[in-house]
């Protein structure tokens, strides 16, 4: 009877020690998770900006800009640097003055640690000025990459890079030629 | 004294549920390691990749590159095999020789990179029907890949093509319609 009762306490000594080893585990997994959390959420806000894009409504769509953007933010293009959440919601505002019919699909979304990407297509019809190029009335579809840098569930900074050539040269009825030298 | 030993199994059963539990996130841990380790991985894969180019390593490339990928441009008729990729990167390196990939960000996801690249060269040669002006360019590329057996099987890429051409000095003009 004495030798069990023995054995009791080695066993259960056993069995903390195995607990404490994969607390660590535990905390790192956890960790793991909590990061898997956030990316999730992250890939939410940068999809809610496309959809207030795409919902055809400029007010609904700068709202949704104060929800995804930090005051603060600065996005990066070939077009120039858009310093601010104002230049971003003036930015949002010319897209639906230049652009009808928007739709983003999203081809691809990924993330990681405080970044999302996303490929998209931007398919619209130009029923304003766009670039010097009267409205036509045509559509265009062109990929754009965006990576986004998030801090607290907001949009700190971002960079976006498309071929701009293609969409005027295929699709809007323009070439390229050599700048005509200034008399 | 037979109260404590009704206890014992329940003690050890708990142990043991516990000890199964962890095992469980022990694995799951490890799976989420092996991921992390494999996108290190992969990124260096597209870096080497995009090196080979800058050094016109064609063997390299052919090595870091699967024999079947697929490169996906802007437009639907924009889509090159790797033979068709390698004849590309051939004209623009004969164009542009010190041409180089610079790195503004790499970043993994599963089995994708992604490279924020800032592309410069100087045009030493004729380039899609413009002499050479020895101006150097630099343009801003994003690309996304698709790593398996660390082979870049598929790429989707974007670039400032609108930004490079107007630095060799040309523009976008209205398409001129062609009088009958």
């Amino acid at each position: 009877m004495k030798k069990c009762l023995c054995a009791v306490p080695l066993i259960l000594l056993i069995c903390f020690s195995f607990a404490c080893q994969d607390k660590a585990a535990m905390a790192e997994l956890e960790k793991y998770r909590a990061q898997a959390k956030l990316e999730e959420q992250n890939k939410a806000q940068a999809k809610r900006y496309f959809e207030g894009l795409d919902s055809g409504d400029v007010e609904k769509a700068l709202a949704i800009v104060d929800e995804v953007f930090m005051p603060g933010c600065i996005t990066h293009s070939a077009g120039g640097d858009l310093q601010g959440i104002e230049q971003v919601k003036q930015y949002v505002k010319n897209v639906f003055l230049i652009w009808s019919d928007l739709h983003h699909p999203i081809e691809q979304i990924m993330a990681t640690g405080d970044i999302v990407i996303t490929r998209i297509i931007f398919k619209a019809k130009q029923t304003g000025e766009f670039m010097g190029i009267p409205a036509t009335g045509k559509q265009v579809s062109v990929p754009v990459i965006y990576i986004y840098r998030f801090e607290d569930g907001k949009v700190k900074e971002g960079w976006l890079d498309w071929d701009s050539s293609l969409v005027m040269m295929m699709q809007l009825g323009m070439e390229l030629k050599p700048t005509e030298a200034k008399k | 004294m037979k109260k404590y030993l009704c206890a014992i199994p329940l003690v050890l059963l708990l142990c043991f549920s516990l000890a199964c539990q962890d095992k469980a996130a022990r694995s799951e841990l490890e799976k989420v390691k092996s991921l992390a380790q494999t996108e290190e991985q992969n990124k260096a894969v597209v870096r080497q990749f995009f090196e080979a180019i800058d050094a016109q390593d064609y063997a390299r490339m052919n090595e870091l590159l699967a024999a079947d990928s697929v490169i996906h441009y802007s437009g639907p008729q924009e889509d090159f095999s790797t033979e068709a990729i390698m004849q590309v990167i051939r004209v623009y390196y004969q164009a542009f020789p010190d041409g180089i990939h610079k790195f503004e960000d790499v970043l993994a996801e599963g089995n994708k990179v992604v490279a924020r690249i800032l592309w410069e060269g100087t045009q030493k040669a004729e380039f899609q029907g413009i002499p050479a002006t020895g101006t150097k360019v630099k343009y801003y590329q994003i690309s996304i890949s698709r790593v398996e057996d660390g082979k870049i099987k598929e790429t989707w890429m974007v670039e400032d093509n609108l930004g490079m051409m107007s630095q060799l000095g040309m523009e976008l003009k209205p398409i001129k319609a062609v009088k009958k």
